[in-house]
C-alpha cells in the first residue's frame, strides 16, 4: 500500500503525532536542556 | 517483479536501492538541519524567552516597592512615572558603614539595612536624566545576591558590598543580555545622570554617575571600597561587555550625592524632617523576605 492509499485519518494522526513530538522536544529544550547550557553564558559579575 | 529506482539511486550508480553512502549522507543532512533548528531555538531562548521569565519576577518586585514607598501608587496596569517616584524623600547624608556580623533589625536609624536572604527583594533602582528614565524604561527591582539564580530575577546586590547609602562601595550586577537585560544600555550613561536607589526601609539615595570603565571579569577591585579615586561613597554597577558577549565587564561608577546638593533633578523634598518621616513610615512595612520567589 503506497502513500496515496493511506486513509486520510491515518495521515492526519501521523502528522499530529509528529507535531506533538516536536512540541514536547521544544518544551524539553527550553525547560531542561537550554537552562543547563546557558549557566556559563553572560555572567555579569566580577569574581 | 518490477523495481522502483529513484533519481537519487541512479546518481550513486545503484539501481537496486539506496547505497550505504547515500543513506549516510541523507542522515547527516537531517542531523545538520536539526542542529541548525536547535541552535536557532537556543538563540530565541536566550534573547526572548529568558526576558519573559524575568518580566514576571520584576512585576512582583516593583509591585512590592509601590506598596512600600508609594501610598498613592498608580493602578497596577499603569507603569510607575518619575512624578510618582519624586514623592519619595531623598536622604542627604551617608549612613555609617556597619561592620556588625549580625545586625539588629530593630535599630532602623543606625544605618543597618533590612536583613535579606539571597533572592529577596533588596532595592528599587532607576536611572534618570532630567525628567525622563534612561537605561531602562522605568524602575527595576533589585534582589540580594549575584548568583545566576538571583540575577534571573533582576539586578543583584553584591552581598559583601555596602548597603545603599552607606559609606564605602555599594555594588550591583545586572544582565546586559538575557533575563530582562536591565543593564543593556548602561553604556548610555553620561556625567550628570542620576542613579536612584530606594532601600528596604524606604530610604531614597541619589548617586551621580561619574564614569564607565571596561575591565576584565576578574578585576574584583571595582567592588572594593575606594575603587574610584577620590570618591568615598561609591555605587558600582557591573555588567557584561560588549553586548551579547561576556568577554569583559563594563563598570559604571557613581558617587553618593550628599548635603544641600542632594536635591534630585525631579525636585524631591530633601528636608531632614521629610527624610526621617519616610524612614519611620517604612520601618514598619519593610518588604518581607522571600516575597518574590
Amino acid at each position: 500500500m503506497n502513500a496515496s492509499e493511506t486513509p486520510t485519518w491515518q495521515r492526519v494522526l501521523i502528522w499530529a503525532l509528529w507535531v506533538a513530538a516536536g512540541l514536547v522536544a521544544v518544551v524539553l529544550l527550553f525547560e531542561v536542556v537550554f537552562p543547563w547550557f546557558e549557566v556559563t553564558y553572560y555572567n555579569p559579575t566580577i569574581s | 517483479m518490477s523495481t522502483t529506482v529513484t533519481q537519487a539511486d541512479r546518481r550513486v550508480g545503484d539501481p537496486t536501492g539506496p547505497s550505504a553512502w547515500s543513506t549516510a549522507l541523507r542522515v547527516l543532512g537531517w542531523v545538520l538541519i536539526a542542529a541548525g533548528v536547535v541552535v536557532g531555538l537556543f538563540i530565541v531562548y536566550l534573547l526572548f524567552w529568558t526576558d519573559r521569565q524575568t518580566a514576571a519576577a520584576q512585576e512582583d518586585l516593583v509591585q512590592g516597592w509601590e506598596e512600600l514607598v508609594l501610598p498613592e501608587a498608580p493602578p497596577a496596569d499603569e507603569p510607575l512615572r518619575l512624578s510618582d517616584l519624586a514623592n519619595i524623600p531623598v536622604q542627604d547624608q551617608a549612613l555609617p558603614a556597619v561592620d556588625e556580623p549580625d545586625p539588629d533589625p530593630d535599630e532602623p536609624d543606625s544605618g543597618i539595612p533590612v536583613p535579606t536572604d539571597p533572592g529577596d527583594s533588596y532595592a528599587l533602582l532607576w536611572f534618570q536624566r532630567g525628567d525622563e528614565f534612561i537605561v531602562t524604561d522605568g524602575p527595576v527591582g533589585a534582589v540580594q545576591g549575584v548568583t545566576l539564580d538571583d540575577l534571573q530575577l533582576g539586578p543583584g546586590h553584591y552581598p559583601d558590598s555596602e548597603a545603599p547609602g552607606q559609606a564605602g562601595n555599594v555594588a550591583f550586577a545586572g544582565h546586559r543580555t538575557t533575563y530582562g537585560k536591565p543593564f543593556h544600555n548602561i553604556d548610555l550613561l553620561e556625567p550628570g545622570d542620576e542613579i536612584h536607589l530606594v532601600d528596604g526601609r524606604g530610604r531614597h539615595w541619589v548617586y551621580d554617575f561619574r564614569e564607565i570603565e571596561i575591565v576584565s571579569p576578574s578585576d574584583v577591585w571595582v567592588v572594593d571600597d575606594g575603587a574610584l579615586d577620590g570618591v568615598e561613597n561609591l555605587l558600582t554597577l557591573t555588567s557584561c561587555h560588549p553586548k551579547y558577549s561576556a568577554q569583559q565587564r563594563i563598570v559604571a561608577f557613581a558617587e553618593l550625592r550628599e548635603g544641600a546638593g542632594a536635591v534630585a533633578s525631579d525636585g524631591s523634598d530633601l528636608s531632614d524632617g521629610a527624610s526621617t518621616e519616610a524612614s519611620e513610615a517604612a520601618d514598619d512595612t519593610t518588604i518581607e523576605a522571600g516575597g518574590v520567589r
